[in-house]
């Protein structure tokens, strides 16, 4: 992934960040980057809406021929892939 | 004292923008009760996950309040909602399948299967025409 563009998360991605996450990635790949690390080292807390942006960010990497990676998340961001069988879909370094 | 009286209630507009007073409100709770920082993350979600559906969900037609009650007895934390919207069981919904590759994987239903599997119990009844949310979770 030598081209890949680094994004690092806020500290938190629920109903009210989520919003802006959800533009970044639209705008990156719009500009045509489909080789994203998230980095989520300070990101303590995801909902459902913040899965949904990774999901679909995914699937749009995936369909471009790229990839998404997603490096050092935390307890609470892990728990939450983890119950929700996320973590098997994600690349997670 | 009755278990009853051993709630805080307070109402508020179901509007999504309402969370981060809902949140306010329960994790004040919360704190004084000494509740640990990484249970209180997990209640966080849960009270999310629930009042975005209500403020999604339950007044399509135009505004609604939601009530939010909290407990804190003996290390046990209980939330319960209540909204007069339309009545729905979100307990009843189906399950996403966790197993389903990307391609497959559809977001819906992820808000309550995530309060149920971070949450010890999560129970609804529809009663005098409320739709009544309550879950719990063992603290320590």
């Amino acid at each position: 992934m030598s081209q890949a563009v680094i994004y690092r998360t806020a500290e938190k991605i629920d109903i009210s960040t989520n919003p802006g996450f959800s533009e970044d990635m639209k705008e990156l790949m719009a500009e045509g980057n489909y080789e994203i690390v998230i980095d989520m080292n300070d990101t303590v807390y995801i909902s459902s809406v913040g899965l949904r942006t990774l999901l679909s960010t995914q699937k749009e990497c995936k369909a471009n021929g790229g990839r998404m990676v997603i490096r050092n998340a935390k307890e609470m961001v892990m728990k939450v892939f983890e119950v929700t069988g996320f973590s098997e879909l994600f690349t997670i370094e | 004292m009755s278990e009853e009286g051993l709630f805080k209630t307070e109402v508020f507009i179901a509007k999504t923008p309402e969370l981060a007073a809902v949140w306010d409100f329960v994790s004040s709770e919360l704190a004084s009760h000494g509740v640990p920082d990484a249970e209180m993350m997990r209640i966080e979600l849960a009270v999310e996950e629930v009042f975005v559906n209500i403020a999604s969900y339950a007044y399509p037609d135009g505004d609604g309040d939601a009530k939010v009650s909290v407990a804190v007895i003996n290390d046990d934390v209980t939330i319960r909602f209540e909204d007069r919207g339309v009545p729905f069981d979100p307990l009843k919904a189906d399950e996403p399948d966790t197993d389903a590759p990307l391609e497959e994987r559809e977001i819906g239903g992820l808000g309550i299967f995530l309060v149920k599997e971070m949450m010890d119990d999560v129970r609804y009844e529809y009663k005098d025409g409320k739709n009544i949310l309550t879950f719990s979770k063992h603290t320590l």
